[in-house]
């Protein structure tokens, strides 16, 4: 399967449905950390899944990730990755601490945990209301590494899964004033890149090419 | 002067003669390095999974599609038989050859328990394959929960793993 298996159509409508994802995302952010938070222009790849890493950063680069399971009428993977030095801003201005700190600590992990779940909470329930099916999250998990090394892990599941390639919808926010930047990443494999394209399908009754 | 260090990503291999190796962000994959100490020749692979059987969501053991494979260093025991071709190939010999390892670490506990994880998974795998065909393992650094940065010195055949936090 190749990017060409797409339309254009088809990309658009998935690149609507991580914008409106990631609106609702957007405004819960906004409403945790009192700033103005705004996004980027999502971006969406079809990769064979050893490529993935590279779509999400270099692979030696460090930064902090926080991690969801999707579950429900679809499967993937939800990913919310912050530079090293934005996650300890942001978990800072969550904890109202005065000053940043060097490290993730327990506290700053459970922060960033605790924004992943709402932000990702809101762009699911968004989705599901759009899309018309049920989206469940599991529990958050963080870590901070090399994106390569976590990536690894969670790329594996797919190919365990036999799915060769790996749907990449991303679209990056910065939160004013913080110089907080981040992105949300949600990875689908193509049986549920499909299901979703049908959804889309019925929802907006056009020909999606 | 040393030599750029050519980069390895995952999935890949590579075999050299003099310039060395390096694979960074290596989290639950394993990190391959076969090395013939007498022709000063050896290769390194990232490899992802430990066989091509998995578990399917049945439970049920079912094999990846061959396509998926092809010319790929994504699972352990193709990986060493391409590394071994490929030194072969160099002029190394294969029956010179020892193994080190590094890698599967268990990074997330979303997925899998650390004890059956696919970090710990691939390391099984690997003593086994390597238990097969007779290779020593001399050298190893396996587990844990970090991510590594492994670089192999083709010349010296010292292999060097460092992590970035």
């Amino acid at each position: 399967m190749s990017q060409s298996l797409l339309s254009n159509l088809e990309r658009d409508a998935l690149k609507e449905c991580v914008n409106i994802g990631a609106g609702h995302a957007a405004t819960a952010l906004s409403g945790l950390t009192q700033e103005k938070v705004s996004i980027l222009v999502p971006k969406l790849e079809l990769v064979p899944v050893e490529d993935a890493p590279a779509a999400v950063g270099r692979p030696d680069e460090v930064m902090s990730a926080v991690v969801m399971k999707m579950g429900g009428d679809v499967s993937g993977t939800i990913l919310l990755m912050f530079p090293s030095q934005s996650a300890l801003l942001l978990s800072s201005l969550l904890l109202k601490t005065e000053k940043p700190k060097e490290t993730m600590g327990e506290d700053e992990n459970s922060a960033l945990r605790e924004a992943g779940n709402i932000l990702s909470g809101h762009a699911l329930n968004a989705l599901s209301q759009f899309l018309g099916f049920r989206l469940l999250q599991s529990v958050p998990e963080t870590s901070s590494d090399m994106v390569g090394a976590m990536m690894n892990e969670i790329l594996v599941h797919f190919l365990r899964e036999k799915h060769e390639n790996v749907l990449v919808l991303s679209v990056s926010f910065q939160i004013s004033g913080h110089e907080i930047i981040g992105s949300l990443f949600f990875l689908f494999d193509p049986v549920s890149t499909k299901v979703i394209l049908d959804s889309l399908r019925k929802k907006l009754a056009i020909d999606l090419g | 002067m040393p030599e750029d260090p050519m980069q390895v990503s995952m999935a890949h291999f590579a075999v050299s003669k003099s310039r060395p190796l390096v694979t960074s962000g290596v989290g639950s994959c394993l990190v391959i390095v076969l090395y013939d100490p007498q022709a000063k020749i050896g290769g390194l692979a990232h490899t992802m999974l430990p066989d091509e059987r998995f578990e399917g969501k049945d439970g049920a053991p079912q094999k990846i599609d061959a396509a998926i494979l092809v010319g790929s260093a994504k699972t352990v025991g193709h990986a060493v038989d391409m590394v071994l071709d490929g030194i072969e190939a160099l002029g190394g010999n294969r029956s010179r050859c020892i193994a080190k390892v590094a890698g599967g670490a268990h990074m997330f506990s979303l997925f899998d328990a650390p004890k059956t994880g696919i970090g710990q998974q691939n390391i099984e795998a690997i003593r086994k394959k390597f238990e097969q065909i007779k290779i020593p393992i001399v050298a190893e650094d396996t587990g844990g929960t970090i991510g590594r940065v492994v670089e192999f010195d083709v010349q010296s055949g010292v292999m060097n793993v460092t992590t970035k936090i």
